[in-house]
């Protein structure tokens, strides 16, 4: 087994949620050792105990092989908080927060305080980014510089519309990462040189993306194969135990 | 084989300038019959000029490429004139217009008039999509619910965040097509299932996306989880069919008219 998706859906949603069954015969057929998982859609709008719940317990049930990142919406204010001290208790290894789901901006002054509690555990930060008003990749600069001592994580690197922001956005931020999910090969490839393989993880978003196609994109992106790991495993082996790179 | 329905001649910064030898020999190696060339400098340039350079390279090459002009919808009667001259003088298709890019609303009353002549003509716009606040498909779909004869094509079918607006428009319009490129998985998937494959089209958006970007945006459709057939009208067929009813001088590919 040589890789680790850095975020993927399970359950049932609307647009994303895959069955568990399927992602670990996927995870066989592909050679990924483990996968961050996150819950559906309506689970990370709104039910986010139940989403919780339901990757909490698949990852108690397989726990070398799934890896619970837990979420709350920041407008659930003080319940939110008390979600992340629940699921750290539980066993969740990081925060996701989805603003374009949750219907925030991630520079919104009542996010911070969610962004603090997760940091007082030190779990990493997934972000996804490109998706203007909500998600952009300065909005999650301007966090992030806030907090030094974070490790946050771009998702999407900015995809589709703010490649001209993605890099700018990360280059002298040592705190973020980015990610690999929706964007071309010449994009992957343009990010290792100019950022490092240090900073970019593998991640297939999967099922909204084919675990195959990001497999399949992985392993042809014209780099050394001791980036290929880097991307593939150990930044994001690194950074669930705990340690920034 | 696949027919490329977005790629550009020239990228502006984005690439190197375009080279139609080098071009076809990237075509070959992913196992492409035909592009579709769309301009890019003429969205910030002079628009005839780079109308004349596409039909030029189209002219060389009519067997391997089909080009679509671009113009400034508020260059007033300029712009309605280089309506008819592109289709009756040049070999160009049709139209492409990138409205965030070149900073007009396609609702605004400059492009309603263009689309109004066009729709007179019965012509083929390609737009970007996806994009607020100026290529939201549902600003599209207006356009194709008031010209009915125009065929309007959604050049990335809503990228990941607006795909259900692309579906829903051409599910509403029959004038409207779906180009793959760029557009989620999930979001293919669904779009594949419920136009059971009519009117969707492939796009690399090459020299935009590289040379190495090309054959990964073909495996997204070879990876959707649909019959072979319905690949091979989203790679092929689907746009052979589009390019039948516009190209009146060029070969058409995929056998006799």
């Amino acid at each position: 087994m040589k890789w680790i998706d850095a975020h993927c859906h399970v359950g049932q949603g609307i647009m994303n949620g895959l069955d568990a069954d399927k992602l670990l015969a996927d995870m066989d057929r592909l050679e990924i050792e483990q996968a961050v998982i996150l819950p559906w859609d309506r689970a990370i709008a709104v039910d986010n105990e139940e989403g919780n719940m339901f990757t909490l317990e698949l990852a108690a049930k397989y726990p070398d092989r799934l890896i619970s990142f837990c979420t709350v919406n920041p407008w659930f204010g003080y319940r939110a908080l008390e979600e992340i001290d629940r699921c750290v208790a539980l066993g969740t290894k990081g925060l996701k927060l989805h603003p374009p789901y949750q219907g925030f901006q991630i520079s919104d002054p009542f996010v911070l305080p969610i962004i603090e509690k997760a940091l007082t555990y030190s779990l990493p930060i997934y972000i996804p980014t490109g998706t203007p008003v909500a998600a952009m990749p300065m909005q999650l600069a301007y966090v992030a510089d806030l907090y030094p001592e974070g490790t946050f994580i771009q998702g999407h690197f900015g995809f589709p519309d703010f490649w001209i922001d993605s890099i700018p956005s990360v280059e002298h931020r040592p705190n973020i990462y980015v990610d690999i999910a929706y964007n071309a090969i010449s994009t992957i490839e343009h990010a290792v040189k100019t950022l490092g393989a240090e900073r970019v993880l593998f991640s297939s978003d999967a099922p909204y993306l084919s675990l195959d196609n990001e497999i399949d994109k992985l392993l042809s992106l014209s780099i050394t194969e001791e980036e290929r790991q880097l991307i593939g495993r150990d930044n994001m082996k690194a950074i669930l135990e705990g340690g920034r790179r | 084989m696949i027919i490329d329905f977005h790629t550009h001649f020239n990228g502006g910064v984005y690439s190197e300038k375009s080279d139609a030898e080098h071009f076809i020999s990237v075509m070959g190696k992913n196992g492409i019959e035909k592009s579709l060339l769309l301009p890019f400098d003429g969205f910030f340039s002079d628009f005839r000029e780079d109308n004349d350079l596409v039909s030029e390279i189209v002219g060389r090459y009519p067997e391997r490429f089909a080009g679509l002009g671009t113009i400034d919808p508020r260059q007033g009667e300029t712009a309605l004139r280089e309506i008819d001259r592109c289709l009756d003088e040049t070999n160009l298709i049709g139209f492409k217009f990138h409205s965030w890019l070149q900073a007009f609303g396609p609702l605004d009353v400059d492009f309603m008039r263009l689309a109004e002549e066009g729709n007179r003509r019965k012509a083929l716009f390609f737009f970007h999509d996806g994009t607020p606040p100026y290529s939201e498909p549902f600003q599209l779909a207006e356009l194709a619910k008031r010209f009915p004869d125009l065929t309007i094509v959604l050049g990335h079918a809503g990228l990941p965040d607006l795909w259900h607006e692309s579906m829903l428009s051409a599910l509403k319009y029959d004038n409207v097509w779906l180009c793959f490129c760029g557009t989620p998985f999930w979001g293919m998937k669904e779009m594949t299932e419920r136009m059971n494959g009519e009117r969707i089209v492939w796009g690399s958006d090459y020299p935009a996306a590289k040379e190495q970007d090309i054959l990964e945006r073909i495996k997204q459709v070879k990876y959707l989880p649909c019959s072979d057939n319905m690949k091979e009208k989203i790679l092929y067929s689907n746009a052979v069919e589009l390019l039948r009813k516009y190209e009146k001088n060029n070969p058409v590919v995929g056998g006799s008219r």
